[in-house]
């Protein structure tokens, strides 16, 4: 899972939460563009 | 459907604002003429545009509904789908582990309403950016600084919405447990499983308790979350339409020297407005992108879940019928996470036709044990061998197809006698003379005598015309279902805890006839019942302390010996 329990103190910490955050984020999309399709291929 | 009404909307707002921006001119210009019919036949086309305009953006918009009610039920179905397939892979241990609960509740939650958000947050970021870049363009010939003022005061909000998408994320991740607390509650307080203890043991009011003070707990952070939250969008929010007014200012300065015509005005009031809009709602899809996807890490990394039990790849079939039957070397075991042996070098050899009974007292680990033969769980240490096979070495499905069961802790399935029978030979299940057969084997068939549809009756109470049945009738069944099944092996779990004695007597004289060529494994407390098999094994804290026919585990004048005279003696 995505550590989501630790509180980052510094601020390198949180950056790098941060950033391992967004980019977990941002994979996540073509990801649920393929579930909508797969789910309702004349949605889009 | 999606990307069609994204394009046509993203240009909408421009062309919107230009088109009021030439009715205003046009009827200024009117008014300074002494033709008024000219001034309007030069009007009315610009009207006619925008009526159109708005026509067509309003049947996208409704097209756009449509289209989001259609995607959003196909899709709950569809991760619903998505889920049980990954469900059905997934191994026992994970079912017994609280952690997976908390996964699955947190993959589940809005799943459906996370994804959409999603896909049509990309939409609305390349909708807006569309719109946005056709402002941009208008904005920058007019002035750059306005545009710089406009879009800079915009930023300290996105920052600061980002920070709390974050923070709303973990809080709702950190709290799985007590939300799935809160659910188990709310099922104590409204099943029927639960009803009767609760109400005679007076639980109403202490569950209502416990879930109002779980609830409190969450919602007092959740509170402090969103206000935070609120007052900083507020204070953000200010700032943006503080740095619109100034650019309003200087349009309207503009305006009075006579630079801007008064549809030009209008014009720039509506571009500079919308355009931090724009601005302002990409940022905003940014975040809910950003929001969404976060809670969707939790979905895919539940799809991402792999079975942790070893697949073979060129896997043995499993022999049928048995010679050797079934052996266990040495093999000891330990639940994942504990720390302490539930089994330990347990060596047995059940010999193929034999009926062997297991027995122990409660926790001693006989169901346990069955769970390793049957590979729910694989052994620590030591391995399974069935006719020389080690059963890691077979396909899981293949063996477990070979196998009969009926565990302590049987299903109740709240679906046809039918059903109820027949989910034990699946390929069978349409195959009404078998299941016939099958529950005349064993009293089964009285019950169905008894029911008014007979076997296509729906048994519990959980759906409409459902017939419940006492304890024992559904016990009775659990175990004509264990006996459809095709396999050589029978594993029967305290079948007839629940039976009369009257039944029970019957199970058992016919015993022999009915596991017939069939290897077979009975865990009992009731040694009356104990007694017919072939040979007993008797565990004891996880070990395997003696094994034998009665006669010899009598004479042993062991554990066996003693739990059978204490029983024996209550009768006397
Ligand atoms: N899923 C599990 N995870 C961890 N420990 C478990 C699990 N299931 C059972 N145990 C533990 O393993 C031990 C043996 O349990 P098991 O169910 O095999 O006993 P049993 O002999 O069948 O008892 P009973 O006669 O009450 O049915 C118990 O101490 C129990 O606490
Ligand atoms: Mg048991």
């Amino acid at each position: 899972m995505t550590d989501t329990t630790t509180e980052a103190t510094t601020w390198q910490e949180r950056w790098q939460l941060w950033l391992s955050q967004s980019k977990a984020a941002l994979a996540t999309i073509p990801t649920a563009f393929e579930l909508v399709r797969a789910a309702d291929p004349k949605g889009l | 459907m999606l990307s069609v009404s994204t394009i046509i909307n993203a240009a909408m707002p421009a062309l919107q604002a230009y088109v009021a921006a030439q009715i205003i001119d046009h009827v200024v210009r009117a008014l300074q003429q002494p033709d008024i019919w000219a001034g309007m036949q030069s009007t009315a086309p610009w009207l006619l545009v925008e009526f159109g305009l708005l026509t067509v953006s309003a049947i996208l918009t409704q097209l756009r509904v449509f289209a989001d009610h259609t995607l959003n039920t196909k899709l709950t179905h569809y991760i619903a789908m998505r889920i049980m397939q990954k469900a059905k892979e997934l191994d026992v241990q994970y079912f017994e582990d609280a952690a997976f609960y908390d996964k699955l509740q947190n993959a589940k939650r809005q799943a459906e309403f996370r994804a959409i958000a999603l896909v049509t947050g990309v939409f609305a970021i390349v909708q807006q950016t569309i719109t946005l870049i056709s402002f941009l363009v208008i904005v920058i010939t007019f002035q750059p600084w306005v545009a710089l003022i406009l879009f800079g005061a915009s930023i300290p909000a996105f920052v600061a919405q980002g920070r709390y998408s974050r923070l709303y994320f973990r809080l709702l991740t950190w709290r799985a447990p007590e939300f799935r607390q809160l659910r188990y509650l709310e099922e104590l307080m409204t099943s029927d499983k639960s009803i009767k203890e609760v109400r005679l043991f007076g639980l109403g009011d202490p569950i209502v308790d416990r879930h109002e003070q779980t609830f409190t707990s969450y919602y007092d952070e959740d509170v402090v979350l969103a206000k935070k939250r609120s007052l900083l969008s507020v204070a953000w929010g200010m700032v943006s339409t503080f740095s619109f007014y100034v650019a309003y200012a200087w349009v309207v300065w503009l305006t009075i020297r006579g630079t801007l015509t008064i549809g030009g005005l209008t014009f720039y009031l509506a571009i500079l407005r919308q355009s931090q809009q724009t601005f302002q709602g990409l940022f905003n899809s940014v975040n809910w992108i950003f929001e969404n996807g976060l809670f969707m890490t939790q979905l895919f990394e539940f799809f991402n879940l792999k079975p942790i039990m070893p697949h073979t790849d060129n896997a043995q079939p499993m022999p049928e019928p048995l010679n050797e039957g079934i052996v266990f070397h040495d093999v000891s075991f330990r639940y994942p996470e504990r720390t302490e042996w539930t089994l330990r070098h347990i060596n047995l050899h059940i010999k193929a036709g034999e009926t062997l009974a297991l027995v122990g007292i409660n926790g001693a680990g006989k169901t346990t044990l069955v769970k390793l033969l049957t590979r729910l769980y694989d052994p620590t240490e030591g391995s399974i061998t069935i006719d020389g096979i080690d059963i890691r070495q077979m396909d899981m499905a293949d063996l477990q197809r070979h196998i009969g069961v009926i565990f302590q802790d049987f299903v109740r399935y709240q679906m046809s006698l039918n059903d109820n029978i027949g989910f034990g030979n699946v390929v069978r299940i349409n195959d009404r003379a078998r299941i016939e057969h099958a529950a005349d084997q064993g009293g089964a068939a009285e019950i169905a005598r008894t029911l008014s549809q007979g076997y296509d009756t729906t048994l519990g109470r959980q759906f409409q015309q459902g017939r419940e049945l006492s304890g024992g009738q559904w016990q009775k069944i659990a175990l004509r279902r264990a006996f459809m099944r095709d396999g050589g092996i029978l594993i029967l779990d305290e079948p007839t805890s629940a039976l009369d004695a009257q039944y029970e007597y019957e199970v058992f004289q016919r015993f022999r006839e009915l596991t017939q060529g069939r290897t077979a494994i009975l865990i009992s407390h009731r040694f009356s019942t104990v007694r017919m098999a072939d040979r007993i094994a008797v565990i004891s804290g996880g070990e395997l302390v003696e094994h034998g026919t009665h006669a010899e585990l009598m004479a042993n004048n062991g554990d066996y010996a003693r739990l059978f005279e204490m029983q024996a003696s209550g009768y006397r």
